[in-house]
């Protein structure tokens, strides 16, 4: 294989009949489709779209870019890739920390795992080999028990990919967490590996970082890329926000502009936004702030509880996302129980942005009378944290619940209070607010998801511009330009939060100096693009159409509050012009896009 | 009385307040005169050399950013809420090879390749009031459309932008460089 920066190795694993193959890149495949994300999906294309989630037919494949566990600054993520229990579509989950870096250190692009072991087990992975080994001691046990037991084992450093309980009960949106507690949070990819009997991937190796194909080229390409992160205002650092206070230091300005949904999204103002904000977070919690791999910015928030009920738990990372989903929308405005309900689902194995969605809509179901026993109100911190034990464990009302929102609310007999779309829970913008994100939502191949094409950069952040986040037009094509480069950097595999200062002529040069294959700023755009097409080609095929490209009803009819207040979505007008954009028939990509990007031929 | 919330970084510019109550103020402009003169930290936390609002922090009324109202000079009423937010974003740019005057681009919305030019310093002419002219010191960039098809699509369209960049020669290589960079990030 003539490109650089890969293993150029990829473990074949049956669980069923145990059986471990290897075998090179192909070399085609990783020019169009590059690492991680894209050659990910190209993997489960070819492994057939129509598998069943949870059947041995799936496959769970663990996905590197070549950048991976390299010099490039942001480069510590790998992609777990397969088809989603909870929307039944193509999904990619990316998780950061050391366990990437250290699959390529040894010696791995990519596990591809399918079948079914009879008997628990996990895969332990070192210089080139991966064994299979009896897992019966960890079944039951949680991510962090799991973590410790192998590093006692095995010693330290040593990485741990691992479900817990919630995997193994088959919760549909089960994660799978790493040593540091960082996440492959969405999509229920803990669920796919549970349903194979497979515990965890434990990874044993020392540094070595691959060397880049160009040294010279690598060397300007990553001044560059690294200069625009140290002059960002974003990520500088210990100046730059991000770095300062993490993800959380959104949830002031998006309350600000309307777009905080409360209450399951009955409003989408939080009065008590303050309470639970990173600047709030900063004060009174925080203890420590790690990093990743590569990573100069370390945006993570450790936080320790000095006081209340949890007083002297210890966890990482207190963010956005999961601030919003376990706070403002379930009325939640104490930091400490925000923090505990993520420890949750770190040690169960659980999204934690689902888990908030399940319980806000299990707590408006019991505000309208919906449910028979005694419900959940809002604002129950008590009571949300022995829900969350319940769905991990799947005893009383979690059985009905581990389901995730949208099956949960159906089995209420009221579809209509579940915000999500495909199956998947929203995230923490609300789209009467943030117009983007009401398209990004829709339109997103893993069900709503705020990550496939960021728009709050541009409405909340001003990156590339400010744009204003109440007016729809313009936003559909904005969104294509999004998914389409962050496709490509979910293939390298580099961490999003690298867009707010490089763009695809970074990304392009960091490609080439490493890979030692050239690429233009236009190719970039195209490949994310093929990529976007090829997730749309899978669920298409899955019988995905523009139909399913939907949203909420409330967001449809129901205004917002504060700035948002006379806005609801135009979801028709918005379709409309993101498919014109896409060159779609409704949703479907048309065999003449499918062959102008070279997907089929 | 203006109630003035601050956030981030900036509080520390207000002795560690949380917000501020002004009054007697008519328009965004002179409340930012005001509490710059109670706490001159702030002035370089919110306005760049030349007095301008810093291009990425954000003064919000009643949750909407004043660059969509009337800017500084939007007008306020007494029951107003001010949001002021430091840069929790920003990016930087990095020099580029590309030197040709004119390009085409699809994907882009016309609205964004207008702000991207206004980025870059320009205005909309006063004579003509036209929208796809721009003009800038020293440079003019004006573009026409087409709508491109796609092949055996059964009539799906892009729209594509020619845009053309006339000016000083130096001036136009370093515009045409930044425009560029701006359309091909996208995202960043």
């Amino acid at each position: 294989m003539e490109l650089g920066g890969y293993a150029n190795r990829v473990a074949r694993i049956d669980l069923s009949s145990g059986a471990v193959s290897y075998e090179e890149i192909n070399e085609e495949d990783a020019r169009l489709y590059i690492g991680a994300r894209g050659l990910g999906v190209k993997y489960l294309f070819d492994n057939g779209p129509t598998v069943e989630p949870d059947s041995p037919d799936n496959m769970l494949a663990f996905m590197n870019g070549p950048l991976t566990g390299s010099q490039a600054t942001m480069s510590g993520r790998l992609a777990v890739v397969t088809k989603s229990p909870l929307t039944q579509t193509v999904t990619d989950s990316h998780m950061g920390g050391w366990s990437a870096a250290r699959l390529r250190w040894a010696g791995f692009d990519a596990l591809l795992f399918v079948g079914k072991s009879d008997k628990p087990v996990y895969a332990y992975v070192e210089d080139g080999t991966v064994e299979l080994r009896p897992a019966d001691d960890l079944w039951g046990q949680g991510v962090h028990s799991t973590v410790e037991k192998l590093q006692d084992r095995y010693g330290t450093p040593l990485s741990v990919m691992t479900i817990g309980q919630a995997g193994e009960n088959g919760v549909r949106f089960a994660s799978i967490l790493n040593e540091d507690d960082r996440a492959a949070g969405r999509g229920g990819t803990g669920a796919v590996a549970g349903s194979k009997n497979l515990k965890a991937v434990v990874i044993k190796a020392d540094e070595a970082m691959p060397r880049p194909q160009d040294r010279e080229k690598w060397r300007s390409a990553h001044q560059r890329a690294l200069k625009t992160i140290l002059d960002s205002e974003v990520l500088a650092p210990r100046t730059g926000g991000l770095s300062v206070y993490g993800t959380n230091v959104l949830m002031n300005p998006v309350n600000a502009l309307g777009g905080v949904g409360t209450r399951n999204s009955q409003e989408t103002q939080y009065d008590a936004a303050e309470k639970i904000s990173g600047e709030t977070v900063r004060e009174t919690l925080l203890s420590s702030d790690p990093t990743c791999h590569a990573c100069p910015v370390a945006c993570k928030i450790e936080v320790e509880i000095k006081d209340g009920p949890y007083a002297g738990l210890k966890m990482e990372s207190l963010e956005y996302e999961p601030a919003w989903a376990l706070g403002a929308n379930c009325d939640n405005d104490d930091p400490r129980v925000i923090a505990k309900l993520i420890d949750q689902c770190n040690d169960y194995g659980m999204d934690a942005i689902e888990l908030g969605n399940v319980i806000s809509m299990y707590m408006e179901a019991t505000q309208r009378e919906y449910v028979t026993g005694a419900g959940l109100s809002w604002g129950d911190t008590e009571g949300m944290v022995e829900t969350a034990d319940q769905i991990a464990l799947r005893s009383g009302i979690g059985d009905h619940l581990a389901e995730g929102t949208a099956r949960g609310a159906e089995k209420f007999g009221h579809p209509e209070i579940a915000m999500a779309v495909k199956g998947q829970a929203v995230p923490a913008y609300d789209p009467r607010a943030l117009k983007g994100e009401a398209i990004g939502y829709a339109t997103s191949n893993r069900g709503a998801c705020h990550l496939r094409g960021y728009t709050p950069a541009s409405e909340v952040l001003g990156i590339p511009v400010k744009t204003d986040p109440l007016a729809w037009e313009g936003k559909g094509e904005l969104l294509k330009i999004f998914q389409d480069l962050h496709a490509f950097s979910d293939s390298l595999d580099l961490c999003k939060f690298s867009a707010f200062s490089e763009g695809a002529e970074e990304y392009a040069a960091q490609y080439e100096a490493i890979v030692g294959a050239p690429i233009t700023a236009d190719e970039v755009m195209t490949v994310g693009e093929r990529v976007y097409n090829l997730e749309r080609h899978y669920n298409n095929l899955c019988g995905f159409d523009g139909s399913d490209d939907s949203l909420p009803e409330r967001y449809l009819t129901e205004n917002g509050s504060g700035p948002a207040s006379e806005s609801v979505v135009e979801l028709d007008e918005m379709k409309a012009e993101y498919y014109a954009a896409r060159g779609w028939e409704d949703g479907v990509v048309p065999d003449s896009k499918l062959r102008e990007l070279e997907i089929i031929s | 009385m203006v109630e003035v919330k601050f956030y981030a970084t900036l509080r520390e510019l207000i002795d560690g307040n949380k917000s501020l109550s002004v009054d007697g103020v008519a328009t965004v402009s002179e409340l930012l005169e005001n509490i710059v003169q109670k706490y001159p930290d702030l002035q370089e936390g919110i306005f760049d050399e030349d007095r301008n609002i810093r291009s990425f922090v954000a003064v919000m009324v009643n949750g909407r950013d004043v660059r969509h109202l009337n800017g500084i000079q939007t007008v306020l009423d007494p029951n107003d809420t001010l949001d002021i937010f430091p840069p929790v974003a920003g990016g930087s740019y990095t020099e580029s090879e590309v030197t040709v005057s004119s390009v085409s681009i699809r994907g882009l919305p016309e609205w964004l390749i207008r702000e991207y030019f206004f980025e870059l310093g320009g205005a909309t002419c006063e004579n003509t009031h036209s929208l796809n002219h721009i003009v800038g010191d020293c440079w003019l960039a004006t573009w026409s459309q087409q709508k491109v098809k796609i092949e055996g699509s059964s009539g799906m369209g892009l729209t594509q932008f020619d845009i053309v960049i006339e000016g000083a020669a130096e001036t136009v290589q370093q515009v045409m460089e930044l425009f560029m960079k701006k359309a091909q990030r996208g995202g960043g």
